[in-house]
């Protein structure tokens, strides 16, 4: 039987832009910053 | 509905998620955080704005794409390929490319840039008059809709109108009639723009749009009666 791939876990998102700007510059790592809408 | 259609598809493609822990994932309702959208200069939506780490727009993905051609547009992005900076330095090589001078056109009004989107179309459909693209119809239906946004009606019908005259079988040919029809009514032309619009519904009576017209058509028709008395 073959073995099954891992699923990786899901996104964890950051919420607010100023922790997310934090985190970016702490980690030395670009932004993924989704604008989205509830409609 | 595409903000759904990136929620369930592409970020929950495990390749995607393999690719998001390069990055700090942030997600905004900008309906709420209205003050940061406006920052960004985010006009549609989903709009995932491709930031370096100090906060600065390396460049942007517009719309719904699936995990493969999302992620390769970021990476073009990170490389600095494919960017609207990238692009507008090859513009004066590239001046005469009607392909090259679309996408530059429509990259502007994903970044909101509408002076410099509309530049780029007006030079597109002199560089392709015989609609080889294809994309000529779309180009001035995206000119029309630009000027109403500037509220210059006069060109907005202007633009719609080449479609109706030139590209009738065109795809753009319905919402360029509605839009000479939403342009005269912009312009305070109520009696032309109910006209168009009773004419929409009439010649298309099937459509899926022909019912909206037709309420327009009874609004107007109400704004036009004189109230007794008055």
């Amino acid at each position: 039987m073959q073995a099954k791939k891992p699923v990786p876990a899901g996104i964890v998102w950051n919420k607010a832009i100023d922790a997310a700007l934090a985190d970016a510059r702490a980690n030395h790592r670009p932004i993924l910053l989704d604008f989205y809408t509830e409609w | 509905m595409w903000c759904k259609a990136l929620e369930e598809s592409t970020y929950v493609d495990p390749t995607f998620i393999k690719f998001s822990k390069r990055f700090t994932m942030t997600k905004l309702d900008a309906e709420v955080d209205t003050a940061t959208a406006a920052r960004y200069r985010v006009l549609g939506y989903p709009t995932i704005m491709v930031l370096n780490e100090k906060g600065e727009e390396l460049d942007r993905v517009v719309g719904y794409y699936r995990a493969p051609e999302f992620i390769s547009q970021v990476e073009d992005y990170l490389a600095g390929r494919n960017t609207l900076a990238s692009m507008v330095a090859e513009e004066p090589a590239k001046k005469n490319d009607p392909e090259f001078i679309y996408k530059l056109a429509d990259r502007f009004a994903d970044h909101g840039l509408f002076e410099d989107s509309r530049q780029r179309f007006l030079v597109f459909v002199t560089l392709d008059p015989k609609n080889k693209s294809g994309k000529v119809d779309d180009a001035y239906y995206r000119l029309a809709r630009m000027a109403r946004k500037q509220h210059d009606y006069v060109n907005d019908r202007k633009y719609a109108q080449i479609i109706l005259d030139r590209y009738p079988d065109s795809d753009m040919m319905k919402p360029a009639f509605l839009e000479v029809g939403q342009g005269f009514r912009k312009d305070g032309q109520l009696a032309n723009a109910r006209k168009i619009f009773l004419d929409y519904a009439k010649r298309f009576p099937d459509d899926e749009d022909a019912p909206w017209a037709r309420e327009q058509a009874d609004t107007l028709a109400a704004q036009l009666t004189p109230r007794p008395g008055a």
